[in-house]
C-alpha cells in the first residue's frame, strides 16, 4: 500500500496517469451531473456551470481509497482470482460512488455553500468509509472464504 | 482693578467664542458618517482564511478574499449571511473595505491618545490618534453626550491589544443601540478572552478574538485572518449604507472640438447626491456639475482619461465607479468598444472572450494602456482575450482600439476571476479518513478470519 502511494506521489506518474484519470473523472461527473442538469460541463480537472466551479484535484479522484481497499484484499488469504475480482469490483465501486459524490457536491455547492462544506468534509466521507468497509466484508466473506475453508 | 474687569470681559467673550467656532468645527466631523460599501453587509470579513473553534455566532456573512479558506462553520452559526469564499462578492467587499479604511486613515485626528492606555478613560465623539500600538486594559466608557448619530474614530498605528475581560460601553447613545465606533488598526488586533467591545474594526492584517471575546461591531482584516473562538460578533454596531450605484456603467466619448454632455446620476440611497471625482481627471475641457451629475464642455485635447464619480447621498454614505473616456482627434468619429463589461471567469478554466469595436474605420487594433489582464490571460491584436487565468481577483483592464485612420476609442473592464473550488476542506479521504478506513479494514479483516477459523 505504502509503495503505490509513493507511486502515485511521484510527478511523472502524476502528470501522465493521475492528472488524466482524474480529468476523465470530471468528465464523467459533469456528464452525470448533466442528465440532470444543463449547463455543467468539464474542462481539465474543473467541473463548472455559469454559476459555479469545481476543481477535482489530487485526493479528489477516489485512488488513495481504492488503492487502501486494494491492499486490504490483497493482504486478505485468498486465491489470486479472487483477490482480481475484489479490486476490480472495488475498485468500480468506488469510483462509481465517487462520481455520485462529485455531481451532489456540484449540485450543492450551487445551491448552498455551507452544505456544501458540510457534506464535503463530514458527509461523504463517511459514505465512503462505509461503502468501503461494506466492499471488503461483502467480499471476503462471500469470496475469499473458500481457500480457508479449503484449507482447514 | 476696575479698568482690567472690561478686559478680562473681552477675554472671557472671546475665549467662549474660540471655544464655539472649535466645537462647531468638531462637530462636523464627529457626526459624520463613515461607509463600508458593500462590506457592510458582512460580520467577519478575512485577507486570507476565516477560522472559527467553537460556539460562535456570527450576525451576518462570513467572507474571505483573496484567500478561500473557511472554516469552522459549522459549529459557528452564522445569522442573517451566508459564506463567501473568495466570490465575486467577498472581492468587492475587501475593495469597499479598503476604500473605508483609506477614508479613515485620511480623517484628521482631535486626539492623540499616544502611549495612553484606553482602560478607565470616558472619552467623547470624535478622532482618536495612537502614532503606535493600542492598549486597552479594563473600562473604556465612550459618552455619546445623547446624540444617537455619534461618531467616534480611533486610528492606531500598528496594534490593537485588549486585556482579558476588558471591555467597551457606549453611554448616553440617543437610545440607538447600534452606535458608530470604528477602529482603524494599522496591523492586528487581538481581543483578550472574555473581552466585551464595541465598533467595527477595520484591520490591516488580522483579528484575532480569543476564547469567548464578543463584539458589537464587524471584524474586517483587510490582508490577514479572522480568528474566532467562542465569540458573538454582532453586526449592530454601525450605521449600515445602502449601496449606492453610479450610472451609467460606461460614458460615450468625445471628440476634440465638438460639445459634450452626459448626465451621471446615482441610487440606492437618500438623495439628494453630490457628485465628485475622487480619483483621476476628466479630459481638459469638460466639467462635473456636483448637484446635477452632468459632465459638459468642449474637449480641447485628444487622449484618454481614466477617473472615479463619487456619489455621495444625505446622509453621507457614498458609492463610485471608475470611467474611461476618449476624446478623439478632429476628424475621428466616437470608437466604442463592446461588449461594456466582460464575463467572469474561473481560475484555472479556460477563458475566452473577444472585444469588438465600432465607429471608426476597420480594422482595428487592440492594446491594454493601463491596467493587466489576470495572470494567464492574453489580448491578442485583434481582440481577443484568451488563456486559463492563474489567480482568483479583480483585476482592472483599460483596452484601446486604434482603427485604420489612428483614431482611438478605449475602455476600462473589472474582469473577475472566482476561484475554483474546493479551496478548503477534505477531499474523497482525508488523512484522517484514509487512516479510520484502514483501521476498520484490519479490524475487518481480522473478523471476517476469526468467524471462518470457528
Amino acid at each position: 500500500m505504502l509503495g503505490l502511494y509513493a507511486v502515485i506521489a511521484l510527478n511523472q506518474v502524476n502528470d501522465r496517469v493521475i492528472v488524466p484519470f482524474t480529468e476523465v473523472v470530471t468528465r464523467d461527473a459533469a456528464g452525470l451531473l448533466s442528465i440532470f442538469e444543463s449547463g455543467v460541463w468539464a474542462a481539465g480537472t474543473v467541473m463548472r456551470s455559469s454559476q459555479f466551479a469545481l476543481d477535482v484535484r489530487n485526493g479528489c479522484n477516489g485512488v488513495e481509497a481504492v488503492i487502501l481497499l486494494a491492499a486490504a484484499i490483497f493482504a486478505f488469504p485468498a486465491t489470486l482470482r479472487s483477490r482480481l475480482i475484489g479490486i476490480s469490483a472495488a475498485s468500480i465501486a468506488i469510483q462509481l460512488l465517487n462520481l455520485v459524490r462529485l455531481g451532489s457536491l456540484f449540485w450543492l455547492g450551487e445551491h448552498d455553500r455551507r452544505i456544501f462544506d458540510f457534506f464535503h468534509v463530514a458527509v461523504w466521507q463517511s459514505l465512503i468509509i462505509l461503502a468501503a468497509i461494506s466492499i471488503f466484508l461483502l467480499w471476503s466473506w462471500k469470496f475469499a472464504e473458500k481457500p480457508l475453508a479449503h484449507a482447514r | 482693578m476696575k479698568r482690567d474687569l472690561p478686559m478680562k470681559r473681552i477675554h472671557f467673550r472671546l475665549m467662549t467664542v474660540i471655544g464655539l467656532v472649535q466645537f462647531l468645527l468638531l462637530l462636523p466631523t464627529a457626526s459624520a458618517q463613515i461607509s463600508l460599501g458593500t462590506a457592510q453587509n458582512f460580520g467577519v470579513l478575512a485577507g486570507s482564511t476565516a477560522t472559527n473553534t467553537g460556539a460562535t455566532t456570527v450576525n451576518g456573512n462570513v467572507g474571505v478574499s483573496p484567500g478561500s479558506a473557511v472554516t469552522g462553520f459549522p459549529p459557528g452559526v452564522i445569522i442573517g449571511g451566508t459564506i463567501h469564499a473568495n466570490d465575486a462578492v467577498a472581492m468587492q467587499a475587501e475593495n469597499d473595505l479598503a476604500t473605508a479604511y483609506n477614508n479613515i486613515v485620511a480623517t484628521p485626528c482631535n486626539v492623540d491618545l499616544t502611549g495612553q492606555n484606553l482602560g478607565g478613560l470616558t472619552l467623547t465623539p470624535g478622532v482618536y490618534c495612537f502614532t503606535t500600538s493600542a492598549q486597552l486594559t479594563g473600562a473604556l466608557t465612550l459618552n455619546a453626550l445623547g446624540n444617537a448619530n455619534a461618531l467616534f474614530l480611533f486610528k492606531i498605528g500598528s496594534t490593537l491589544t485588549t486585556a482579558s475581560a476588558s471591555s467597551v460601553t457606549v453611554i448616553n447613545n440617543g437610545g440607538n443601540s447600534c452606535n458608530k465606533v470604528f477602529w482603524q488598526v494599522g496591523s492586528s488586533a487581538t481581543l483578550g478572552t472574555g473581552s466585551s467591545f464595541v465598533g467595527d474594526i477595520l484591520a490591516l492584517s488580522s483579528i484575532t478574538l480569543t476564547t469567548g471575546a464578543n463584539t458589537n461591531g464587524r471584524a474586517l482584516a483587510r490582508n490577514g485572518a479572522v480568528t474566532l473562538d467562542g465569540s458573538n460578533v454582532n453586526t449592530c454596531g454601525v450605521l449600515a449604507c445602502p449601496i449606492i450605484t453610479v450610472n451609467p456603467a460606461s460614458l460615450p466619448n468625445g471628440a476634440v472640438g465638438t460639445a459634450y454632455s452626459q448626465t451621471v446620476s446615482a441610487s440606492g440611497g437618500t438623495a439628494p447626491f453630490v457628485f465628485s471625482i475622487s480619483s483621476g481627471a476628466l479630459p481638459a475641457g469638460l466639467i462635473l456639475n456636483g448637484v446635477t451629475g452632468a459632465i459638459t464642455g468642449t474637449p480641447t485635447a485628444a487622449g484618454t482619461s481614466t477617473f472615479t464619480i463619487t456619489a455621495t447621498d444625505a446622509t453621507g454614505c457614498f458609492g463610485s465607479r471608475l470611467y474611461d473616456l476618449t476624446i478623439a482627434t478632429t476628424g475621428c468619429g466616437v470608437i466604442t468598444l463592446s461588449p461594456s463589461t466582460l464575463p467572469p471567469g474561473t481560475a484555472l478554466f479556460p477563458y475566452a472572450q473577444t472585444v469588438t469595436a465600432s465607429g471608426g474605420t476597420a480594422p482595428y487594433t487592440f492594446a491594454i494602456t493601463a491596467g493587466a489582464l489576470p495572470p494567464g490571460l492574453v489580448l491578442s491584436a485583434a481582440g481577443q482575450i484568451t488563456g486559463a487565468p492563474q489567480q482568483p481577483g479583480i483585476f482592472n483592464v483599460t483596452i484601446r482600439a486604434t482603427d485604420v485612420n489612428g483614431c482611438q476609442g478605449s475602455r476600462t473592464y473589472s474582469l473577475v476571476i472566482l476561484a475554483a473550488l474546493p479551496p478548503s476542506g477534505g477531499s474523497t479521504l482525508s488523512l484522517a479518513g484514509l487512516m479510520i478506513l484502514t483501521v476498520l479494514l484490519a479490524a475487518a479483516g481480522l473478523f471476517v478470519m476469526n468467524r471462518m477459523s470457528i
